[in-house]
């Protein structure tokens, strides 16, 4: 029996895609389920360079994967020096920002971008440039995340209400050991399990959301 | 008689699958597991009957704009 096709190629999954630019520590692990759950809620597909193997060409690939992606949120919460020595800020995802921000005045406005923040008045500190634009501040909370992504995605057509997140936020939650085990880690940002947890989320969205 | 379009039940879940590049096995457990956690959550049974009800509502009322 032929495999059935469920989308209309890359055109269709990119329409459906969201670039998703967040730190990678443990301490950011609640907002991380959070996003995805948000992002699964509306029926589009997270997309990280989780996915992307090390290796010489990872900006390509990285600028690829942007490119792909219809939307992306980038959050800047973490603008703290990193606890490790040597003691450094990290530079990855206000990069990635500029690269989005870059692609979207190339493919004129095909590519839509946010950014989210925990405090109020921060980003006016850390990233001055951006001053005018729209940023959305969650309190670092998943409730917050939720709240922000609705005014975020107002133009998607399945519109999930923040009760209905927060319902699929623990069940996810609440799977996630079991999903670390499979994938042999109790590091939650690893492909694996992203994927996992992409998948999972979709099943119970597909299930719930309106 | 207009196309009816008929959506598979984990369609959203196994479109992020291929793309993601999941295996179909995989995507079966996973979907299964997800399944599982619905039918032991009373709350979430009563989400599910909610939307397929108004699916239901919605349909009706496309039936009875034509």
């Amino acid at each position: 029996m032929p495999r059935r096709r469920l989308h209309r190629g890359g055109e269709q999954s990119a329409k459906h895609a969201v670039f998703l630019n967040i730190p990678y520590d443990p301490q950011f692990t609640e907002l991380f389920l959070a996003y995805m759950v948000g992002i699964k809620a509306y029926g589009l597909i997270p997309r990280a360079t989780l996915e992307i193997p090390g290796g010489a060409r990872r900006l390509d690939r990285i600028a690829a994967l942007i490119r792909s992606c219809t939307y992306s949120i980038h959050d800047l919460s973490r603008v703290e020096l990193d606890p490790a020595p040597p003691q450094t800020p990290r530079f990855n995802m206000p990069f990635e920002l500029g690269l989005a921000v870059a692609f979207h005045w190339r493919q004129n406005t095909k590519h839509t971008w946010f950014v989210l923040e925990t405090e109020r008045w921060r980003i006016q500190k850390s990233l001055s440039d951006l001053n005018g634009t729209d940023v959305y501040i969650h309190g670092g909370t998943p409730e917050g995340v939720f709240r922000e992504l609705t005014t975020a995605f107002v133009r998607v057509t399945r519109q999930p209400t923040v009760k209905q997140m927060q319902t699929l936020y623990e069940k996810v939650t609440s799977a996630l050991p079991k999903l670390l085990v499979a994938a042999g880690t109790d590091d939650p940002f690893q492909a694996r399990v992203f994927k996992d947890i992409s998948v999972y989320a979709g099943a119970l969205a597909d299930e719930l959301a309106v | 008689m207009p196309q009816q379009i008929i959506r598979a039940p984990f369609a959203g879940a196994e479109r992020t699958a291929e793309v993601l590049g999941v295996s179909r096995k995989r995507t079966r457990e996973l979907i299964l597991l997800a399944k599982q956690a619905i039918e032991a959550d009373p709350e979430l049974r009563t989400l599910r009957v909610e939307r397929i009800n108004a699916k239901k509502k919605t349909a009706s009322r496309r039936r009875a704009k034509r």
